[in-house]
């Protein structure tokens, strides 16, 4: 019998690859991870019902889809969390992260999501799966990070990380000083939102404002 | 775009330069003019320097030069602005560098600092606005600092010209600021192998080129102009690099930047001095008499000008409209003093401070708008525009065959009925004088009589006549109020309130500089659309000036007729101009190609404008309008002359006819104003309202064609001028896509507008 990990391991490239080539060619995995390995375990997991073949292509079940889909999750989370809590760098926070999705269970990743303000794209800019805890109304626990766009005016707060898509958005926050560890009031909401900081006070939208994710100080 | 080229043709060979760099809006332009004595707008907007100033340094025999940049929060080019102020800093010529930082905001000064300090340049620094910094309490020790950074620091006010001959002496003794920043072993690891792929041959040290290119500037690729191989290996090192850090390198370096900065401040800048509070006397008449009053007749201005607009249908009586407008008046007071006295009487704020969050006021903001508007319009439309424009026009210039009549030189007191004659000027008007003189050699009817002096369409007597009449007053208060709130720091707030709109047409609130310009002049205004980030948001802008915006000209003559006729079509009138706007707009956001730039842009306080500053910049705007507009009013006066002579004025009335006539419903005589309209849109209302106000003779205008035929001239294509700078600016290509939209819009909207005042019966 296969290794669980391996086969998480296994699902969780089929998922990239389809992210980023939009299909899953067999082959690649037999270079991903040896031929014997790969064949071994692709047949334990079309035995499982988690993936089929359609000629050369892997292509998900239901189940096989859902699982991966927690799998990217954790791996996502997990990078946020090691990147930007944390603050580890580089490699190391690429191994953490591979080893911590193995581990946690579905209601830790749930907590840490919740931490983190639900982040919709890891430090690289890639999707993260939304999981309940994202879309559901109800919020056990408050949490302790949040985007900028949701912290009502007078109250000061933090940064902790900022996400935008491009990098010309965040060079140009970073230039004018919006960094992860500013301290910053909410001057106000509307008709747009204005930070203060220092001596300047910063005008911004809504749509940027949600990338600026905040911790209450 | 931005010609930066240098002038090979100086007599003088030109010892060294001097650069002017700072971050934007802290004063760069203002020391320009200190140091060299010439004039460039200066106003409290980020972003007004667009094109780069050079100009002689005073007392230098002309041998050393003064460039101003446009300000830029980062060297590595994430705008046009910075793109221009990196590119002058790369240039290969002797310069030294004067950086002006905004004192009380020296973090982000500094961090240009240390990007000047990595290429190698020699810099003076003058921390400016000084006042500013001891108003907030804010103490910077500067001998500790200057000597940490080995670079003269000098405390500038330049608006003041505090400090201005020190930092003159200190030019003499630039230095590299001692700094040096370690990026961490990854990073300067890649910098070294960088820097070994750099040619010899750069202007500035290699170290901050490698620094740019791990930033990702590939705008700096080009401009170098590096082969495509090593390109590829800087892209190669730059990878590598890159993998080792979850975020984009360029956050990484300026996180680093930031905190050398934050280490290098530790123990100079404190907050200990007593922050500057407003005196207790002026204070208590802020908050008990100023703003009470303010408050009230906002109020009782609001009421009046709702009143205003439904005349018609609700007939309140002398009585019942004071009575509302007092209890607008008194509710305004009531809303107004809630929030001052619970949020601002303990704070202990200075009275700009206050006002600065009161113009950005989710709700208390808009009453303001609408009486600041209000305002401009009086300003504008009724002074300027009525009052002015009559004068000079009657008065001064008169008609070449009869005698104005002179006028009286006379005081009133206002509000009452007391006048004070003085004497009656028996002045006939300069035309009068011409056409008496030219009456010596000729008859009334000679060629070139009506050529000059002709009253419809005479070069004199319509072209320069209007021109200096008519447009001189309209954009000289326009100017006026536009330069008001742009030093007192309203222009920006205003973005604040109008983003959202904005964003519905695909802009940003950026873009209320140059739409709110337009309604002075949509040339000037086409011109400053650079200032958006976006190509996208460019085009868009060009076009809703072109469509939509009435220059001042235009709206001043509108009101005054429209005003006279009802409220109720005045606004209509903006109903409509307004909702078109919102529609082209939004569709062409969803059509156009490309993005929308996010809204990111920083308040400069609210400050007390100067009085000279204003006045200066004023007089320099409607300079450089009166330059642009007269020769294009005597041309448009001369085609029109011709086209009345050889009769094809006629015969294009006749093809318009159809349209005009059946479409629109409007008499035939109209079309002159339509052809008018591509030379002056104001011009070409004047001319509909005259040629309807003769077809209705003695009875009154219908104002169902007044109001359609003045929603087609608004809507209809930019004048001349404005035409030639949206081809400038824009490629011809796009230019005529968008004439070629433009007029049969205009028709179908005035057209449909006509239909369904027919149906609703107003």
């Amino acid at each position: 019998m296969a290794d669980e990990l391996q086969i998480e391991e296994m699902l969780e490239y089929i998922w990239m690859l389809e992210e980023d080539h939009g299909k899953a060619e067999s082959t690649l995995m037999d270079d991903k991870f040896g031929n014997e390995v790969a064949n071994k375990c692709l047949n334990e997991m079309v035995g499982k019902k988690l993936i089929s073949f359609s000629d050369s292509r892997i292509v998900f079940t239901d189940n096989g889809k859902n699982l991966a889909e927690l799998i990217i999750r954790r791996h996502r989370i997990a990078e946020r969390l090691l990147n930007d809590v944390l603050e580890m760098s580089g490699d190391e926070f690429e191994r953490g992260a591979c080893q911590f999705e193995h581990f946690v269970n579905e209601e830790i990743i749930a907590s840490i999501c919740t931490l983190l303000g639900h982040p919709a794209v890891c430090p690289h800019g890639k999707k993260i799966p939304p999981g309940d805890c994202c879309t559901s109304a109800r919020r056990n626990l408050g949490p302790v990070i949040n985007p900028l766009s949701e912290i009502r005016s007078g109250e000061k707060v933090k940064v902790v990380y900022v996400t935008t898509k491009s990098h010309a958005s965040l060079d140009r926050l970073s230039a004018i000083g919006v960094i992860p560890g500013l301290k910053l009031t909410i001057h106000q909401k509307h008709p747009s939102i204005i930070i203060q900081y220092g001596e300047t006070q910063l005008a911004l939208d809504k749509d940027v404002a949600e990338n600026i994710f905040v911790r209450k100080v | 775009m931005h010609d930066i080229k240098t002038k090979s043709s100086d007599s003088k060979a030109i010892d060294y330069r001097i650069a002017l760099v700072g971050n934007p809006n802290v004063g760069k332009s203002v020391l320009f003019g200190l140091l060299t004595g010439k004039y460039v707008t200066v106003s409290n907007y980020p972003g007004t320097t667009v094109e780069v100033s050079r100009g002689m340094y005073v007392g230098s025999n002309n041998t050393v030069e003064v460039v101003d940049t446009p300000g830029a929060n980062s060297l590595i080019s994430h705008s046009e602005d910075e793109r221009v102020a990196r590119d002058i800093l790369l240039r290969d010529e002797e310069k030294k560098i004067i950086q002006i930082m905004d004192s009380k905001n020296i973090h982000r000064g500094l961090l240009i600092t240390t990007q000047l300090a990595e290429m190698g340049l020699p810099v003076s620094i003058s921390l400016n606005m000084w006042d500013e910094t001891l108003d907030r309490g804010m103490t910077i020790d500067t001998d500790k600092l200057q000597n940490t950074l080995g670079v003269t620091l000098t405390k500038t006010i330049a608006t003041q010209k505090y400090g201005i001959g020190a930092l003159r002496n200190s030019i003499n003794s630039v230095n590299v600021p001692k700094i040096r920043i370690d990026y961490g072993e990854v990073i300067e690891g890649g910098i070294k192998r960088i820097e070994e792929l750099l040619p010899e041959n750069l202007t500035v040290r290699k170290r901050a080129i490698a620094i740019m290119l791990l930033s990702y500037d590939e705008d700096l690729e080009k401009t170098l102009k590096f082969d495509k191989q090593v390109i590829s290996r800087i892209h190669k090192v730059r990878g590598d690099v890159q993998r080792q850090y979850g975020h984009s390198l360029s956050y990484i370096i300026i996180r680093k930047r930031s905190e050398y900065v934050d280490d290098l401040l530790e123990g100079i800048v404190s907050y200990g001095g007593k922050e500057e509070k407003a005196g207790e006397i002026s204070r208590n008449a802020f908050f008990f008499f100023i703003m009470p009053l303010i408050s009230f007749f906002i109020g009782l201005k609001v009421m009046d000008l709702l009143m205003f607009m439904i005349a018609n249908y609700v007939v309140a009586s002398g009585q019942t409209a004071l009575i509302l407008k007092l209890v607008g008046g008194g509710v305004s007071v009531g809303f107004y003093s809630f929030y001052l006295f619970s949020r601002e009487y303990k704070t202990g704020r200075k009275i700009t401070s206050i006002l600065g969050a009161l113009t950005m006021h989710p709700v208390l903001a808009w009453p303001m708008l609408l009486v600041v508007l209000w305002g401009i319009y009086k300003i504008v439309g009724e002074f300027g525009a009525g009052d002015c424009v009559d004068f000079i026009e009657n008065k001064i210039f008169g008609s070449s065959l009869e005698m104005s009549g002179g006028f009286d030189f006379k005081v009133f007191i206002p509000f009452t009925n007391i006048e004070y004659v003085f004497t009656h000027v028996n002045f006939q008007g300069i035309n009068y004088y011409l056409g008496l003189l030219c009456q010596k050699f000729m008859s009334a009817d000679n060629f070139f009589f009506e050529l000059f002096l002709g009253k419809n369409a005479g070069i004199i007597q319509v072209g320069v006549t209007y021109s200096i009449a008519i447009i001189l007053p309209i954009v000289g208060f326009f100017f006026m109020s536009f330069g008001l709130m742009e030093d007192s720091g309203y222009l920006p707030r205003l973005a604040v309130m109008l983003n959202r709109f904005f964003k519905i047409l695909g802009l940003n609130g950026k873009a209320v500089l140059p739409m709110v310009l337009g309604l002075g002049c949509d040339t000037m205004a086409t011109l400053t659309t650079r200032i958006l980030d976006t190509k996208k948001e460019r085009i868009i802008s060009t076009l809703l000036l072109a469509l939509a915006v009435p220059c001042s000209a235009q709206l001043g003559v509108i009101a005054g007729i429209l005003g006279r006729v009802s409220g109720l079509h005045l606004t209509i009138y903006f109903v409509v101009i307004f909702s078109q706007m919102l529609l082209v707009g939004y569709l062409s956001s969803k059509i156009l190609k490309g993005t929308r730039s996010d809204f990111l842009m920083e308040m400069p306080p609210f400050r007390r404008p100067k009085l000279t500053n204003i006045l200066l910049k004023t007089y320099y705007r409607t300079k450089w309008f009166l330059k642009e507009a007269v020769p294009l009013f005597v041309l448009g006066t001369f085609i029109l002359f011709i086209l009345t002579k050889l009769g094809i004025l006629t015969y294009i009335e006749s093809a318009a006819s159809p349209v005009v006539k059946h479409f629109l419903g409007l008499p035939v005589e109209t079309t002159k104003g339509f052809i008018l309209g591509f030379l002056r849109r104001d011009y070409a209302v004047v001319s509909i309202f005259k040629a309807l106000e003769e077809k209705a003779g003695n009875l009154t205008i219908d104002p169902n064609q007044l109001i359609v035929a003045l929603v087609v001239i608004t809507l209809f294509v930019p004048c001349l001028a404005n035409f030639f700078v949206m081809i400038k600016e824009r490629g011809s290509k796009t230019a005529f896509l968008m004439f070629a939209f433009i007029i049969p819009f205009s028709f179908l909207v005035g057209g449909v507008l006509r239909y369904i005042l027919q149906w609703l019966s107003i």
